[in-house]
């Protein structure tokens, strides 16, 4: 074979494999936009089902049998309670931990353990914190089917993203500054509590906001604690029955009536924009608290 | 001034509860798989409990139990073996039967859509992202993309029942397409990973050292050859914990299946059909009234000791994967 032919050749293959590159590439960037065009049309099918339901009522109205009388009052104010008592519980109990693992904990076998259980725990599915909860409030502490009940279960399914996040922000503050404080004098706990802590407090108050909102999208674990209620009423202590949000919409998304469905689109719109809210907030704090050391 | 004893007390009880709420976590796991253990034992405790006359005399559940399977009476074993290999699974009618296989192959179905789905969309977006796009596409396309993860997934399951499936019937499959099937959760779900996938994947790439790259392009090689031989190769142990986490997600998700995919445990590998998942039969059972100890309130505990065990696994798997890829390039 002459020189010449091997050229012609490499050539050939060279073209080919340039063209394969290029399609490669655009094929990259249809993939990319698949998955963007997606999240357009879920919230355009949403919106567009929603529309005729974007009213004062659907916030002030109880469910009801017809479709143009319920609103998710009922739902919105159990999201409220669950969620707030679900963050009393696990705001102290994640960052506290997390001031464990970051501060005082050496290295060793049992951190190890502590860290690998969080790690799983993280990963475990939803539904099976509601059968835990079941189990473990619900039965085992004969809390029934309430609001308390609600509000612990989905405390332990935050709690190791909450530590997540509060071990970040721990681990962000300068390891300078907790010197300076230990060459002063202060006790651990006293480098902890006046000089991390503070620092670390807006990284901590953002992971807290996100676990919230992780927390306010849940419906599977409270279906099996029984939220599915008809709830015609606003919770009057922490032991009442409850529903919130996602399980109302997953309610009216069952019904066989398309009104009722109509009626969860826009049920999914007022989740959404708490769920907006709420991590809005959280880019804020964020945002604020980007101090480069 | 205080005292320096009362100084040191007070650290030390502070440690000690702080301490408390770390090892919080490992109790709650301690929790989970004692109660999953506890209640699934009692799941294949049921011949046993059904072949008690005191039990059986005061609890209805048993009764219908004991008329629809007398032949499960005294032997536990026997159940076991039927939980593990019969393909019917029919606790919630009179027949009574409990083979799982029916639910473990709705769930690896609708899993399988998924992932065949979100990992060849996953891993392009990923080289796109990491390899070829500039650096003010991928700062705003990123975050875009894990939008799709923080959105709750009831709203998924409304918008595959409500929208995917009738497409689907509109379009494409005509009247062969249940109304529940396996197609459209899967496909949703694929959706609801894709971030995972491609986030964890493109992470994993920008890790890999420019110079490899350097050194492909300097023998000539085009932007695929790289892309796919020189970085996807080298990153190819985190592509695969993002793939096995993606699944572990798709097997644990709840919502999407118990709406888009059906109650009707079907053994079946037909993805236009109805079918149920692991998960869907949990909620499918706490919709209904439970009572504690009851026959359906044990079958719950035993369908979530499998997805437990399934997922654990998984998660397990993944972790090393990371690990030996950690130590690779960190």
């Amino acid at each position: 074979m002459t020189a010449a032919a091997v050229e012609a050749g490499w050539r050939r293959r060279l073209e080919r494999r340039e063209l394969a590159a290029r399609l490669f590439v655009v094929a990259c960037q249809v993939a990319t936009l698949l998955g963007l065009l997606f999240v357009a049309i879920l919230l355009v099918d949403v919106a567009q089902n929603a529309a005729p339901y974007l009213r004062r009522e659907l916030v002030t109205n109880f469910p009801s049998r017809f479709p143009h009388q319920a609103g998710y009052a009922s739902a919105l104010v159990g999201t409220v309670y669950v969620a707030g008592l679900m963050s009393l519980v696990s705001f102290p109990l994640g960052v506290l931990a997390a001031v464990y693992l970051e501060e005082y904990a050496g290295p060793g076998p049992l951190t190890r353990l502590m860290e690998v259980t969080i790690a799983n725990l993280a990963a475990v599915p939803s539904v099976l914190y509601g059968l835990l909860g079941l189990g473990l409030f619900v039965e085992g502490l004969r809390l029934g089917k309430s609001i308390l009940a609600g509000a612990l279960t989905l405390a332990l399914l935050v709690l190791p993203l909450t530590i997540l996040f509060s071990r970040e922000a721990i681990r962000a503050v300068p390891f300078s500054f907790r010197e300076a404080a230990y060459a002063l004098g202060a006790t651990r706990w006293q480098v902890v509590r006046h000089h991390v802590l503070p620092y670390a407090a807006p990284g901590i108050l953002t992971g807290t906001i996100l676990s919230l909102a992780r927390a306010v999208g849940e419906t599977a674990p409270l279906i099996m604690l029984g939220a599915l209620q008809y709830v015609p009423f606003l919770p009057r202590g922490v032991l009442d029955y409850f529903t919130v949000l996602p399980i109302q919409v997953f309610n009216y998304v069952s019904l066989p009536n398309p009104e009722f469905r109509r009626l969860a689109a826009a049920g999914i719109l007022l989740l959404l924009a708490v769920l907006l809210a709420l991590n809005a907030t959280a880019i804020g704090l964020r945002r604020r608290s980007q101090i480069r050391w | 001034m205080e005292s320096s004893g009362k100084v040191r007390r007070r650290e030390r009880w502070i440690e000690l509860g702080l301490a408390a709420s770390g090892w919080l976590s490992v109790a709650v796991t301690v929790a989970i798989v004692a109660v999953l253990a506890y209640e699934t034992a009692q799941f294949f405790r049921l011949p046993l409990d059904a072949a008690d006359p005191d039990l059986v005399a005061r609890r209805a559940d048993l009764q219908r139990f004991v008329e629809a399977r007398p032949d499960l009476l005294g032997r536990p074993w026997a159940l076991v073996r039927e939980f593990f290999t019969e393909t019917t699974w029919s606790p919630l009618f009179s027949t009574k039967r409990f083979g799982v296989l029916p639910l473990v192959a709705g769930t690896a179905l609708t899993s399988a859509i998924a992932l065949a789905m979100a990992v060849p969309l996953g891993l392009l977006t990923a080289v796109y992202l990491s390899e070829f796009a500039p650096e003010r596409v991928r700062a705003r396309v990123k975050p875009a993309l894990e939008v799709l993860t923080g959105v709750p997934t009831i709203v998924y399951g409304y918008f595959a029942l409500t929208f995917v499936t009738p497409w689907l019937q509109d379009h494409v499959f005509g009247q062969a397409l249940a109304g529940q099937n396996a197609l459209s959760a899967g496909l949703v779900m694929g959706f609801m990973i894709l971030p995972l996938v491609s986030s964890l994947s493109e992470d994993v790439m920008q890790a890999v050292p420019m110079e490899l790259r350097y050194g492909a392009y300097a023998l000539g090689a085009t932007r695929m050859e790289v892309a796919g031989r020189v970085v996807m190769s080298a990153a190819l142990s985190g592509i695969a914990a993002a793939c096995v986490l993606a699944l572990s997600r798709a097997v644990g998700e709840t919502m999407i299946v118990a709406l888009a995919a059906g109650q009707s445990p079907t053994w079946t590998a037909n993805p236009l059909d109805t079918v149920e998942t692991i998960t869907a039969f949990i909620v499918q059972v706490s919709l209904g009234d439970t009572p504690y100890g009851s026959v359906e309130y044990r079958t719950l505990f035993a369908v979530g000791a499998l997805l437990f065990a399934a997922t654990f696994v998984m998660n397990v798997v993944s972790v090393r994967v990371v690990q030996r890829f950690r130590e690779r390039y960190g």
